[in-house]
Formats: structure tokens, sequence, C-alpha cells
């Protein structure tokens, strides 16, 4: 029986920026953003990539990046399109980058695509910087607005591929030792012979494991990796 | 490390990347000896932050100061200037600001200096656009009046109408023009009755030697501001100043449009843009490579591209720049093999979209029939022209040969489908109805 102790109830919330990105097959896309946040980039670019490939990942850290140069940038899920308005759109364009992520949740809303149709004019009039990411190409997209539809068409459109095994051991090695834990090659291994391997899941079982390994005092070896996973669920 | 920093380092901790970045990292703060201002981009943001961050800023800033802490206010605004709501857009790239008259500093002309005639590329399917375009800016107020042009997305309206104002300020510097998107006439004409400044809106838009408003339809549902634009329309013809207005669809097809005003659209000339044929295509990459890249194209990457993307300039400016991108990357110039590996995703998904079936599939749901009744030996119009529109659309958008095509539409003769080429060529000149569908269904099946 594992004995467990209570963890301390802060929550430490980890940084998300380029060095916490693993390169992978991704360097085109990555120099390309990390240019926008260098104010360097071209002025509207698009990320489409399957759900976990890293997208949230790649836009939060070109926004940490342009803060560190001077540059005011915002980021906006649309996953939180629920709780918004598309009043949030009015007045971006006094800032210098804004990245619009998962765009395709607010496909089909008459109301958003007009919002954000007339954003991307204004922040193309005053040379702001635009980045928007979807888990599909702008074509595939349901928007029913054209002209929204053909600007999203207006910049290069990087497709973000998944890491492989490798990476995505060396991903899952980083973010633990980021949280004060190791884990080793052959643990890590293990995990994503038995596991989702999309990012979000990963890093989801990350702060989990780091949870239990704290509680039982245990290091993350295979026979006890195999012992709590079997209360694991995304 | 001054105060908000020490804040914004104890936030970043405590909350998610995601809510850090959306609702902190944006503000921009002032630090006063006894307070802290921070300026957020709209109500929006200032409402968000006050609910749901303001406590926990306060009661960080009380545990590190030793006296009274600063009072923390969140407001509409950035630190360049402090606004009571967002205003509208002033371009930076309106280079024409010398040429207004320093009294009407105020109203400046929102025009693109890089949109001239010279950078349009005429084709077969704008250059009657740009003729008129072209006879108007030099002879504003006394040829058409209004000008107004229309065509689907992406074609170059904006371009024509920008190429119009700088040339009408290059010929008369003298003269007031102003460029505005509908949206941006509605959002000021809001403010001026908010600040009960509507006098001088109107003083200001009647006085101009030059309006083009762009995108016309989103004034659908608008009435005050249709009522207003009507009367500056009017003032504006009297007194024999040029109007050019655009839209993506012919005057009378805008819905939600008083009727007096569409009319009135209609008293000049009305002139159409149409997707650029091939060669076309091929030159406006040419040129844009110029200007992007300041490089040749290569002629057959030129036609590979412009083969594949057909239906708006932006598409084809969005591959081209992918294509820069690969090979400022890669330190390789631009060949044709580079640009497949380019486009590979993005002509991976047009491929899935232009096969028959989807062709079929999509005419079919466009015009509300089962894709069984565009292959059945019917023969009444409203299933013949579908059927019609979508052979035509096979022939272009795929390779297969006419007979594989007559035998993907229930069997028939390759001589029907030539029949149903000709027929549609014929329609699409004389009737806008037609002439509208088939470029609707080409941009769904081909963006």
């Amino acid at each position: 029986m594992i004995k467990e102790q209570l963890p301390l109830g802060f929550k430490t919330q980890h940084q998300v920026n380029f060095d916490t990105l693993i390169t992978g097959p991704n360097s085109q896309p990555i120099a390309a953003l990390r240019a926008c946040a260098n104010a360097q980039g071209e002025q509207f670019s698009f990320i489409c990539g399957a759900s976990g490939c890293g997208k949230s990942h790649l836009l939060q850290a070109t926004i940490a990046q342009a803060d560190e140069n001077s540059l005011s940038a915002l980021y906006l899920p649309m996953s939180e399109i629920n709780q918004l308005d598309p009043e949030i759109l009015l007045g971006l364009e006094q800032l210098s980058l804004i990245c619009l992520d998962d765009i395709q949740l607010a496909a089909g809303s008459a109301d958003w695509e007009e919002a954000l149709f007339h954003l991307f004019n204004r922040l193309r009039e005053r040379n702001c910087t635009l980045i928007v990411s979807a888990n599909q190409p702008p074509s595939r997209l349901n928007i029913q607005l054209a002209d929204l539809a053909s600007r999203l068409t207006w910049g290069p459109c990087y497709q973000l591929q998944p890491l492989d095994e490798l990476d995505q051991q060396q991903a899952l090695i980083e973010a633990a030792e980021r949280r004060g834990i190791t884990l080793n090659g052959d643990t890590a291994r293990y995990l994503l012979q038995r596991l989702p391997r999309d990012m979000h899941s990963l890093m989801d079982l990350i702060d989990w494991l780091d949870h239990h390994s704290l509680a039982a005092q245990r290091k993350l070896t295979i026979p006890f990796v195999r012992e709590i996973m079997q209360g694991w669920q995304r | 490390m001054n105060r908000w920093k020490k804040c914004l380092a104890h936030l970043e901790s405590e909350l998610t990347p995601q809510q850090f970045n959306t609702w902190i990292r944006p503000l921009q703060a002032e630090e006063q000896a006894e307070a802290i201002l921070l300026f957020a981009p709209n109500s929006f943001v200032v409402d968000w932050v006050r609910n749901n961050y303001i406590k926990t800023i306060d009661t960080f800033l009380r545990s590190i100061c030793s006296d009274t802490p600063p009072k923390v206010t969140v407001h509409i605004g950035s630190l360049k200037k402090t606004i009571d709501s967002p205003t509208p857009s002033q371009p930076k790239f309106g280079h024409r600001r010398s040429n207004v008259r320093s009294n009407e500093r105020s109203m400046p002309t929102n025009l693109n200096a890089s949109f001239t005639f010279d950078s349009f590329v005429e084709g077969k399917s704008n250059q009657i656009a740009k003729a008129a375009s072209f006879q108007i800016a030099n002879n504003p107020g006394k040829t058409y009046n209004p000008l107004f042009i229309y065509g689907g997305v992406g074609l170059g309206k904006t371009h024509l109408m920008h190429a119009i104002g700088n040339m009408i300020i290059k010929n008369n510097p003298d003269h007031r023009v102003v460029y505005i998107r509908s949206e941006q006439f509605v959002a000021e004409m809001v403010r001026g009755l908010q600040h009960n400044t509507i006098d001088d809106f109107k003083k200001r838009y009647r006085s101009v030697n030059a309006l083009l408003i762009d995108d016309i339809q989103f004034f659908v549902g608008k009435e005050r501001s249709q009522e207003e634009f009507f009367h500056t329309f009017n003032a504006l013809l009297e007194s024999d100043q040029q109007i050019i207005l655009s839209s993506d669809r012919f005057p009378k097809e805008v819905k939600g449009i008083e009727e007096r005003l569409k009319s009135r659209f209609g008293w000049g000339l009305t002139t159409a843009i149409d997707p650029p044929d091939l060669e076309t295509r091929v030159a406006i990459l040419q040129s844009k490579a110029l200007q992007f890249n300041n490089a040749e194209l290569p002629i057959e990457v030129a036609f590979f591209i412009g083969k594949r993307i057909r239906s708006n300039i932006r598409e084809l400016e969005g591959a081209l720049k992918r294509v820069i991108a690969n090979a400022t990357f890669t330190a390789q110039p631009i060949s044709l093999e580079s640009t497949k590996e380019a486009l590979r995703d993005m002509l991976a998904v047009q491929d899935r979209l232009v096969s028959i079936d989807n062709i079929q599939k999509i005419v079919a749901e466009y015009f509300q029939l089962r894709t069984s009744e565009l292959l059945s030996p019917r023969r009444s119009r409203s299933i013949a022209r579908p059927r019609q529109i979508a052979m035509t659309l096979a022939k272009e958008l795929t390779n297969h040969s006419l007979p594989e095509i007559g035998e993907a539409f229930g069997g028939r003769d390759h001589t029907t489908v030539l029949h149903a080429n000709r027929k549609i060529a014929e329609l699409r000149e004389s009737e806008l109805r037609i002439r509208e569908d088939y470029t609707n269904l080409l941009r769904i099946l081909s963006t």
C-alpha cells in the first residue's frame, strides 16, 4: 500500500515560451512566429494542425517573446467564446501583436465572423501583426462570411506536424524536469506506448504523475507508474 | 523592479498561461506615486479585469508595500493616448497627410499610397472596371457618378478605389478625398450621436470632393446610418462631387438596404470585377513576387500556383508568401519542387475537394437537390441547369476527359458535356444569377 503524503495546495504555473517548445519537424513555423514576435515577420500568418500538436503553446510562446521585446500582445483563445462577447475585439488594433487560437470555433457565428472581419481590416490598416490558428487550413473551415474566409488565406499557412516518438519522449522528460521530477527514458517510453499521444493528454499526465509521485514520495519508475496508471483518466 | 512588474511576476505564477496571456499581459501600466493606472483595449477587457483580477492585484500590492499601497484603476486606452471609446482606425499607410490641409487634419484620407493604377494587374476580368476607374480618377464628379464596383471577395475592388483616390489627389492636390469602410462610417456616426457632434460629422462628409465607401453591404440593417448616408449622398451628388462605392454584389441584390439608396447606387456606372483568368493570375503572381521578394518568379512556378488557386487574389498572395518563406528558410532558390513541397498540405486539401463526386455533392447541396437527381435522366430546367454547371465545373477543375465526365453524370455522352460547357459560358455572360452561382461554387470548391 502506498503511504500518501498530502501535497501542498499551491499550484505552480509552467512557463510557456520558445525554450519550452520542442522543435521537432516544425522548425519553419516556429522560426516564422519567432520572427513575428521580434517584429520581423509577416503581418498575417495562419497555423493549422490537429488538436494537441502544440498550436496553443506556439502562439503563447510568441506572445511571451513579443512581451519581452516590449511589444504589446494579446492571446485570445476562441475556446472561451461562450464566455466572451465580440466586443472584446474592439480596440485591439492599439496592440502590436494578436494571436487568435482555434478560430474554427467562431465559424458559423455571424456576430463573431463579422467582428473578426472588421478586426482583420483594422489590424491591416494599422500594420499590426495577426496570427490565427485552427485545426484545419483556412479553406476547410466552415466560415460563412466570404470576406473573412478570403482574408484568412492572405498570409502564409503553416501546418504544424505532430512530434515523432523520440521528440515526444524528450518533451515528456523536459516537462517533468520543469516540475522538479525525474522521468527516465524507459518510463517515458512505457507511457508513450500506452497512452494517447497528443500533447494535451501528455502534459495533463505529467501534472497527474507529479501530484502522485509527491503524494507517495516515490520516483517515477515503471513499476510505480504501472501501479498508479490505472487511476488515470484524462 | 517596479511594483507593477512584481505584480506581473506574481500573477504569472498564479494564473494559467492562457489567463495571463489573454487578460493580464496586454494591460499597459502607468505607475504614479500613489496609483497604478492600467490601460486595456476595450470596455469588455476593463470589466473582466475589474471583476476577476483586481482583488488579487490589490491583495498582492498590500503584501509588498510597507506603507499605503497604490490605488489600482483600469481604463480603456493605451499608454499612447487615453480615450473613452475605441477610435476609428488611423491607417499608418495613409502617407498622403501632407496633401490634406491643416484644418482638415481630423479627417485623414485613409488612402494606401501603394495601391495605384500602375500596381493593378489588368486582365479580361477587370479591364472595364479599371478603364472606368481611370476615367473617373481623371475627371472626378464629371463622368460617371456614382461609380459602383462590385465583385466577389479578394478580386481587387479596394485596390481600384484607392487607386482612384490616389490619382485624384495627385492631379488635384487641394482636393479632399476620403476612403472609408462602411463599418467605420457607421461607428463614426454613432460616436457623433453619442458625443453630440453629429453636425460636425455631417459637415465633414458633405464637404469632401470624393467619398469612397468600401463594402457597403455592411450597411445592412443599420437604418440610421443609411438615412445619414442617403443625405450625404444627395448633397455630394448635387454639388458634383465624386462618390465611389463597392460591394460584393450588384446594387439591387444587396438585401437590407433601403430601396431609395439602391436606386441611387445605379444612377451612375455599375461595373463588375470577375475572378481573374489563368494568364492574369500568373501576371499577378509575377508582379507580387517582385513586390514581396524583389525577385522574378520562375514562370513554371507561377503557372503551377495559378492553375491551382483560382478563386481570389488574396489566396494567391498567401500561397506565394508561403513559397517565399520556404525558400528564405531553406536558403534555396524558388523552384517547382520547393513550391510543391511548401504548398503540399494546402494542395492536398484542394485535391480532396475537387473530385467529380465532390463537385456533384456540393452543386446538389447548393441548389438544394439530391445528387441522384443530378445524375438522373430528368431534363427539367431546375435540374438541367445545375447539372450543366456541375459538368462545366468538372471540366474546369479536374483533369478528367469529357467522356469520363459524361460517364460520371449518369452515363451521358461527351457531346452533352461539351454542350453544357458552351451553354454555361453563354449564360454567365447574359444572366447575373448564373454568373453568381458559378462564381460562388468555384469559390467553395477551390478555396
